[in-house]
């Protein structure tokens, strides 16, 4: 009492009415989710994970060697064709599921902080935002059958431009 | 036991194979219903046998649990999967993703070496075609390579020469230039 610096500070009082609705609707959600997950529970638990732990296996991730790319094949040679093709593929994969996390991960924060979400969440936004630009700078506009030479030309013809660029400075084009 | 009034309220105009007029009640017909429900479940149960079977099957087996590939062990093809179902499909009844990666990669290497072989082909008729009119323009090829490459291969093997003849004594290779006749 009188001192200024532990006295809590309330901003906001919530009515009875207000908290005894919110106990009632916590508990009665709670106990209409539990009258349906506890037996579960309970079952798995005690009778279904002894059984499975006898017989349950073991699963791994595939792990592919690097072969080599498009560029260091000879012409004509179909077999190193065939695995840098493959390879492409994989990296494609990879690099999808790389940008459906981000947003994954910039969902689930604004999530969290509902209505804060627009000071804290912009580093999500914007690393999300960025790997989906550089996705589409890498695989994008793509033909719907392409392969590894497609992509590799594109990086060709990429550097080419902006070599030119950086040669000619007075016909350096703004950023699109 | 239920009669749809809905045809007797209404009025319902009744069908055109039927007998009557508008106002004259018609009832549900519950044999064609249960007939009919009778066909809709001998079809599902067609499919619940054996999703049922799978899923005790999965129930008592259980999911997988994922691990790292331990040093010096190779995965078979059907570990890399975490339900038992899948599991055994792909260990039973499909192939691997090595042997489809490999079987095309065969594929490849059959067509290749064939284009390749009739590039030559076309190139050297091409030559011969042009070259028609000067003397010594045709070539032959000479099969005794293949021969003496096969001979030193399975000296090298065997120690002898196996021949499917055996008893017969090898050709004579002291004079090169005598064709075969």
């Amino acid at each position: 009492m009188g001192d200024g610096e532990n006295v809590v500070q309330k901003e906001f009082r919530v009515s009875l009415f207000e908290r005894t609705k919110d106990k009632v609707n916590g508990k009665l959600m709670l106990g209409i989710e539990a009258f349906f997950s506890k037996p579960a529970s309970y079952l798995k638990e005690n009778w279904i994970e002894p059984m499975q732990a006898k017989h349950r296996g073991n699963y791994y991730h595939r792990r592919f060697r690097r072969v080599p790319t498009i560029d260091e094949c000879l012409v004509d040679d179909q077999l190193c064709m065939y695995e840098a093709n493959e390879q492409m593929k994989r990296d494609k994969m990879v690099d999808k599921q790389i940008v459906k996390h981000l947003k994954i991960r910039f969902d689930e924060c604004r999530r969290k902080y509902q209505d804060g979400a627009q000071t804290r969440c912009y580093q999500t936004y914007e690393d999300w935002q960025n790997t989906r630009e550089d996705f589409l700078v890498k695989w994008g506009d793509m033909p719907p059958q392409h392969s590894a030479l497609d992509v590799y030309y594109k990086q060709v013809h990429r550097m080419i431009h902006e070599r030119r660029q950086r040669e000619n400075p007075e016909n350096k084009q703004k950023s699109v | 036991r239920r009669i749809s009034l809905s045809k007797v309220v209404r009025g319902d105009y009744p069908n055109f194979w039927g007998p009557g007029h508008i106002g004259v009640p018609r009832f549900g017909h519950r044999l064609k219903d249960y007939h009919f429900h009778d066909h809709i479940l001998q079809y599902a149960w067609i499919a619940a046998v054996p999703v049922a079977l799978m899923g005790l099957y999965s129930l008592y087996i259980g999911p997988a649990e994922l691990k790292d590939i331990p040093e010096g062990y190779e995965p078979r093809h059907w570990e890399y999967y975490r339900t038992p179902v899948q599991r055994y499909m792909h260990k039973w009844l499909y192939q691997s993703y090595e042997q489809a990666y490999e079987r095309n990669l065969h594929i490849l290497d059959l067509k290749y070496r064939k284009a390749e072989s009739k590039k030559k082909y076309w190139i050297v008729s091409n030559h011969m075609q042009t070259n028609f009119r000067y003397k010594g323009w045709y070539y032959l090829i000479d099969r005794r390579i293949e021969d003496v490459l096969m001979f030193d291969e399975l000296q090298k093997k065997h120690g002898m020469f196996r021949e499917y003849f055996y008893g017969r004594p090898p050709m004579d290779r002291s004079n090169p230039t005598d064709r075969h006749m």
